[in-house]
């Protein structure tokens, strides 16, 4: 299985449950119907840690096999799908606070809050471990730094951009006097 | 310590070929020429392995489409002179909500 294809696959497991989360908007007088709602969000959100798991075993082993021609690709959706695992954090603990303030209480709320200090650690380590590069692509970039291959960034962004260098630096002038 | 950053033909392609907003091109130029320079302890890591080069990555929220945000991850290196850093090769993804 490709990389895109593991990762497309775990993606949309993780994007069906969070549409199927932020679909439900009950209002307020519903509050106390927010309490097995919250419940059952909370055992979907603990059943992403099995995903990534998987899914950071695979990367792992992918990597280690040295299958993976763009290891920058491998890293990059190493991250999109943790932050597409971690999504719904934020509003999971918004509904949980708003439970608490009204008295209820949410089984297992400090078990969701493990798992999601266990996504970032797992994602944390998974940044470290993960190679940057292959040897090839180490060596080759080190040899065009001696080599003098690069370009100074203003007049890289410059060509980018499609200007000439002072007006590129006018317009980043005015982006950071904007900031 | 004042870093200059330099950047590579790929990298320039690359980048070029992203067709990113205008203001998220500032915000990348600006990340790695100012923001990566002024907090390489919180803005590189260093990968297990990895005895020369650095991942810089960074998310923009892209303000003209809502829930929109930009990832990128670039493969940097310090120059022997310890006042360059080189970027060498990236990646991007745009990340809807």
């Amino acid at each position: 299985m490709s990389i895109e294809m593991m990762m497309d696959a775990a993606e949309r497991q993780l994007t069906a449950a969070n549409e199927t989360l932020e679909a439900w908007k009950p209002t307020d007088s519903e509050l106390a119907g927010f309490v097995p709602y919250a419940e059952n969000a909370i055992l979907l959100f603990l059943d992403r840690q099995a995903v990534m798991e998987r899914a950071v075993e695979r990367m792992q082993k992918l990597a280690q096999l040295g299958q993976v021609p763009d290891l920058l690709q491998l890293r990059s959706e190493a991250s999109r799908l943790f932050r597409c695992a971690l999504r719904p954090v934020a509003g999971h603990r918004k509904l949980l606070a708003a439970l608490a303030g009204a008295g209820f209480v949410v089984g297992e709320a400090e078990r969701f809050e493990q798992s999601v200090r266990d996504l970032e650690r797992m994602r944390d380590e998974l940044r470290k471990s993960l190679p940057l590069a292959t040897c090839e692509e180490f060596q080759t970039e080190l040899s065009a730094i001696e080599k003098g291959e690069f370009q100074d960034a203003d007049a890289a962004f410059a060509e980018i951009a499609g200007v000439d260098v002072e007006t590129w630096r006018q317009r980043i002038a005015k982006s950071q006097a904007g900031l | 310590m004042g870093f200059k950053t330099k950047i590579h033909n790929l990298a320039k392609i690359q980048i070029r070929a992203w067709h990113l907003p205008d203001a998220i091109l500032d915000e990348v130029y600006l990340h790695l020429t100012v923001v990566v320079p002024a907090d390489i302890e919180h803005n590189l890591i260093r990968p297990q392995g990895s005895i020369h080069g650095l991942s810089a990555e960074f998310v923009r929220r892209d303000h003209d489409v809502m829930g929109r945000d930009h990832l990128f991850e670039f493969r940097v290196y310090f120059g022997d002179d310890e006042q360059t850093l080189y970027v060498a090769k990236g990646r991007y993804q745009i990340l809807d909500d």
